[in-house]
Formats: structure tokens, sequence, C-alpha cells
């Protein structure tokens, strides 16, 4: 018994030994050992290998390779004014343009049927499908072939996931957040000066550089140049709560949000103790003046960092980027857009918070080959002066989109839980009475 | 997470049921062999119903291709099931008008509600996934195989005399296959919303009727719907194409 305990002393502190030389000392002083891009590269190799394995079975490997990226029926994306038009031609008939025909149901059920079969917004709200199985659990009705040797190879990948770098990355996690916790109360003690300041970015980059390797993150950043500087508002699409640990290795920012319970009130509090971060309470956040005047006294205080804000307000899969909120595009003063986009052949990170709590959510990162991610700084954008904040909204937008390669839709991430507005549909039905009756039905609908 | 999948080597028990069930119809043994082994996602326990549905049923269309042409293919329905599957979000392997409605393209569509309510039968509020594929057969494009073809068992629900059919159950709200004036009325609001005054709308629906009514009952007949509309390239306007 006695034996066992020392051995199990022994393996306990080699493990933490290891740990400390090959991962937290590096981690402290920003430098890479090269042991990532090792597994990466072999990572790759044998996700390709079992790519082409599965391939093999399939008749037809080029087909399925554009179905995942397209939708998957033939869509007719021109206006209702068209369409219905359309109908009315087949009819010989000398009938007006204008006017109701019994044959225009057929556009609306089309529609109607198009969108039952897939829509632009909901499969942005669940788990991007895959071109290739990566052999991580997330088996896909796509893979049907699989056969025993890619069996085998996803054993040992359960294995070393589950068994090596599961209680790894539990570590590293733990290290990292006790360490946040420690060093920011200890620095919070300090009087305010430059000291104080420089100190409070040391930890909080320590932390996030632990915490990204507890992830085993592999993070290229483009345009270094327009990173965020002091007294501005980065603004970048949302997957996941990681975002923040994505960015905050880069360069530190002051978060925004709400104040929470337990674990993350923890780490709220210590954070807030070091540097200056804007947490709100409940019922602050309702009132969306008292937010905006905190935001710009943040923002106009060239002393702070700059606030981070994801402006869709929701996690999206990562293949869109949808409505941005008129809301922190109001406050005036630098925007630096950033464009985040995950490669999600070695993990999904996208968290669906509806299906996932956060806990399974970081057990499934962590139990994920790795987190490769590109994340581009876009050249700083500012408010034209008659330009109304929900148009300089759509035009970063547009600009993270373009950049990283994603989807732009005009869709409301909210939608994830709400319903969609009732005025959506009166466009519609607005848009549809100006066919059948003409331009003039403004008259009525003011009546109403 | 979702649990690993089972990887079945060979030939499983659902094809086998739903084998010897076809066999039983007269039908010839199915082609299996190209599917060598399957991986099949374990779901929770009340989706079997559901999962039981789509092999049964992909096997079946799969199946029945007489003319060696299958009417859908196997990505197609598989694609359809893990649709099904993601609207379906009580994950009782049915869907309920709740689940429709949270598509928001839908949604916003004035007639939305009436094609939510083409999915499902009469007093009942959930739809399996053979409902499902029931009512989305109604836009599957009618092959020119088929076309040719003199159909000499029932009529497949593809036809243009079906489409018509579905159409005009948009309109016939209380199902008596005949479209009164106030019915007209109804639907004509839906798609208008409070944009047209309610004169303006029922000297609409009363030239509408007038125009294709021939027996002088001011309503719509079923076949009096299909003369209106003969010259429509119904085949086209209501067919969605998959991809691939």
């Amino acid at each position: 018994m006695e034996d066992f305990r020392i051995v199990a002393s022994n393996i306990f502190t080699v493990w933490l030994t290891l740990i400390f030389v090959l991962i937290l000392l590096p981690s402290i002083f920003g430098i890479s050992l090269g042991i990532s891009e090792g597994y990466m590269k072999i990572l790759v190799k044998t996700l390709e290998w079992a790519t082409l394995r599965i391939q093999k079975g399939f008749e037809d490997r080029k087909k399925l390779r554009v179905s995942a990226s397209n939708g998957i029926i033939q869509r007719d994306e021109s206006p209702m004014e068209t369409e219905i038009g359309g109908l009315r031609q087949s009819r010989s008939q000398c009938l007006q343009r204008g006017d109701f025909e019994m044959a225009d149901v057929f556009y609306f059920s089309k529609k109607g049927f198009e969108a039952i079969v897939d829509d632009e917004v909901t499969q942005r709200f669940s788990s991007e499908e895959l071109i290739s199985w990566n052999l991580l659990t997330r088996t896909n009705y796509n893979f049907h072939h699989v056969s025993w040797r890619v069996t085998l190879i996803w054993v040992i990948g359960v294995f070393i996931r589950y068994c090596i770098l599961l209680p790894l990355r539990v570590t590293l996690a733990t290290i990292g957040i006790s360490w946040l916790v420690i060093g920011a109360t200890l620095v919070g003690q300090l009087p305010n000066s430059r000291v104080k300041s420089w100190l409070s970015e040391l930890v909080h980059l320590v932390c996030c550089r632990i915490c990204a390797r507890a992830l085993s993150s592999a993070i290229q950043y483009h345009n270094k140049e327009n990173r965020p500087k002091k007294g501005g508002i980065c603004v970048a699409n949302h997957t996941s709560p990681i975002d923040i640990i994505i960015l905050a290795n880069d360069g530190c920012y002051a978060m925004v949000g709400q104040v929470h319970g337990g674990l993350m009130g923890v780490i709220q509090r210590a954070m807030a103790r070091a540097c200056p971060h804007v947490w709100f309470e409940r019922s602050e956040m309702r009132d969306r003046h008292l937010v905006t005047k905190r935001l710009r006294e943040h923002v106009f205080d060239t002393t702070k960092l700059p606030i981070l804000i994801f402006p869709e307000g929701t996690c999206i899969n990562n293949t869109s980027v949808m409505m941005f909120k008129k809301g922190s595009f109001e406050i005036g003063g630098t925007i630096y857009p950033v464009a985040i986009k995950y490669d999600p052949q070695f993990g999904d990170a996208f968290w669906n918070s509806s299906k996932n709590n956060m806990v399974s959510y970081l057990l499934r990162m962590m139990t994920s080959w790795a987190l490769k991610c590109n994340v581009w700084y876009l050249p700083p954008m500012t408010r034209e002066e008659d330009e109304d904040a929900v148009h300089f909204a759509n035009r970063v937008k547009s600009a993270i989109a373009k950049r990283g390669g994603l989807v732009e839709l005009s869709w409301d991430g909210g939608l994830k839980r709400d319903r969609v507005k009732d005025y959506f549909k009166q466009e519609q039905q607005k848009n549809y009475s100006k066919i059948i009756v003409g331009e003039n039905i403004s008259s009525f609908a003011s009546e109403n | 997470m979702g649990r690993p999948g089972i990887i079945l080597p060979g030939k499983y028990t659902w094809e086998r049921t739903c084998r010897s069930r076809l066999m039983s119809h007269g039908n010839t043994e199915p082609e299996y062999t190209q599917y060598g082994s399957l991986a099949l996602t374990v779901h929770k326990p009340q989706r079997k119903e559901a999962d039981k549905d789509f092999w049964c049923l992909r096997s079946s269309l799969l199946a029945s291709g007489q003319s060696r042409r299958r009417l859908i293919s196997h990505s197609q329905i598989t694609r359809l099931y893990s649709r099904f599957t993601s609207l379906d979000k009580g994950e009782n392997g049915t869907l309920s008008r709740e689940d429709f409605q949270r598509i928001p393209e839908l949604a916003i569509n004035p007639l939305g509600d009436r094609i939510i309510n083409a999915f499902f039968i009469e007093g009942e509020d959930q739809v399996n996934f053979r409902g499902f594929m029931r009512t989305l057969a109604h836009f599957r494009p009618i092959e020119d195989n088929e076309k040719s073809k003199d159909v000499s068992n029932s009529e497949p629900l593809n036809s243009r005399n079906n489409k018509l059919l579905f159409a005009f159950r948009l309109y016939d709200l209380d199902k008596d296959d005949k479209i009164s004036r106030d019915e007209l009325l109804q639907v004509l609001r839906m798609m208008v919303g409070v944009n047209i005054s309610d004169d303006q709308l029922g000297s609409i629906a009363d030239r509408t009727i007038q125009e294709a009514d021939q027996d002088g009952d001011s309503a719509i007949s079923f076949s009096e719907f299909v003369k209106v509309l003969e010259k429509v390239d119904v085949e086209q306007k209501m067919s969605i194409r998959f991809l691939h």
C-alpha cells in the first residue's frame, strides 16, 4: 500500500514537472516548442488517410463534396414579382398584369416547401456538416462506408483523446484558471499605476495562453498591424465562448457582459479587480441608456483596453454571419472588426447553448483533436457622418463575412430562441398586395 | 455528446424485416450488396419509431426502382431524414406545428399556416417521418419516364392532378371539396394582410369565382379549379428539384 502511494505520488510529480517544463514555461514567455505543430501534422496526415479510406467506398465522392457546402435543393432566388409574373404569362387569356390569380398559391406553397426541406437560418444554429468524417463521434449519415481499419484508428483515437489528452487538458485548464484568479487578485491589491496595468495584462495573457494550450489550439493571426488599440471597440463574429480565449491570446481586451454566479462569478470578480472590465447586473442590462453610457465612458478613456463585443448576440455555427445588433455601433469611437474562422476538421467549436451546457461543451472541446483557427484583423472602421447605426453595422458585418469566407445573412441570430417578428410577414403581404392591386395600397394600411 | 456510432457488419435487422415485408408484396429482392456495412447512430429510445420508418422507407424506396431508375436517391432520403430529426426539437420522432413554425422562412410565408396544416391529418397534432415524406412527395418533380408510363396501379402523389389537388386544399378550408366565396376571401386575407380593403378584396373574390364557376353554384369545385389552371405549368411551378 505504502509502495503504491509512493509510486502514485512519483507519477504525479513527473506529470506536473513535464507539464510545467513543456507547457507552462513556454506559455509564460509566449514561445512555442513545436510540439503542437508536430501533433497537428500527424493529425492532418491521419485524417487525410481516413478520408481516402472512407471515400473509396463512395461511387461518386465529388457529389458528396458539393452537397455539404451549398444547399440541397435548387432554388430560384428571383423576387416575388418575377415569379408571380411568370405564373401569369403561362395563361394565354389576356389579363392585365395585376389582379389575383388562383395559381398564385403555387408560389407561396413552393416557397414554403423549400423552407421545410432546407432553410438558411435554422441550419446555422446546429453544427456544421462536414465533408469528411474527422474520426470524432459526430457520426453523420453521410459517412456510411467505414472499414475495419478506420474503425481501429477511431478506437485508438478515442483512447488518446480520453485517456491522454483529456487529463492533460483538464490539468492545464485548472492551472490556467487558478493562475488568473490568484494573479488577478494579487495584482488588484497594487495601487493604480503603469506597473499595475502591465502586470495585469501579463496575468491575463499567460492565463489565455495556458487555456489555449488546454484546447490544443493552433491559431493563426493575420494582419497584426490592425490589432485593436486602446480606446476602441473590437467586434467579431461569435461561435462560442472560446472566441474570447482565442482573441485574448494575442492582446488584452476589456470584457462586456453580465455578472454571473458560480465559478464564472469568481473569475469575473478577480478580473475586474486587476483591470477595468464592464460587468452589468442583470437588471442593468435592460437599461439601454445606462449600458451605452458606461460603454461610451470606457471607450473614450484612451488608457483603457479596447472593448470586445460580439454584436450577433448569440453563437452561430461559424458558417455565416448574422445580423449585427446596432447597439455597439451607436457608441461611437473606432471599430476594429475581427473575423474568426475555425477549421471544423479537428473539432467542432460551435456552442449550441440550447443543447449543451457549458461543462459538456468544454468536455467535448477537450476531447476533440485540436482547435485550429484563423483570425483576421481588419482595418479599423468608423461611422460616416450621415450614416445611421444600422447601416454601419451592416457595413462592418459584410467586411467580416467577406474576410472570413462566411455567408452573410440579414436574419437576426435571436431567432435561435424567439419567433420571427410579424413585421416580416407583413412585408411579404404588402409585396403581394402591390402585385395584385398596384402601388396604391397605402391608404387602407394607414387606417388600420 | 452523442454516443459513438455502432458499426454493424453486413445484414441488419431493420432491412431484414423490411425486405420480408416487401417480398410478401411480390417485389423482387432489392439490391443491398453495394451497401456493405452501415454505421447507425444510436438515438434516444423515443426516436426508434422514426428510425424504423426511416430504414423501411429507405429500403422500400430503393427497391421500388422497377424501371431501374430510383424515384428518390439514397442520399436524398437520408438528407430529408436528418432534416426531419433536426426540426424535431422535442426529440420524440414526430413533428408538431410548433416545430414547423420555428423555421423563420416558413413563419413569414403568408400561407405558412395552411402549408403546415397540409402535413397533419385531421384531428392529429403530430406527424411522423412517413407522413412528412408523403406530403413532401407532392413536390417531387415528374420524371420524363413517369410521364409516358401509363399509371396502372395508384396515381403517384406528384402527378399533375395531385399537385393541383394539393393547391386546391390550401383554399378549401372546410374540406367540403368546394371553394366558397368565404373561403377564398379568408385565404386572400392571409395573403394580403391589412393592405387591401374588404370591398376591394370582395370584388376580387367575386370576379375569381365568376370566372371559374361553370355550374352556377357560386363556388369552385375541383374540376372547375383544374379547368382554370389548365394552361399553367403546374409540373414546374409545384416541384422542388434536388441538386444531387
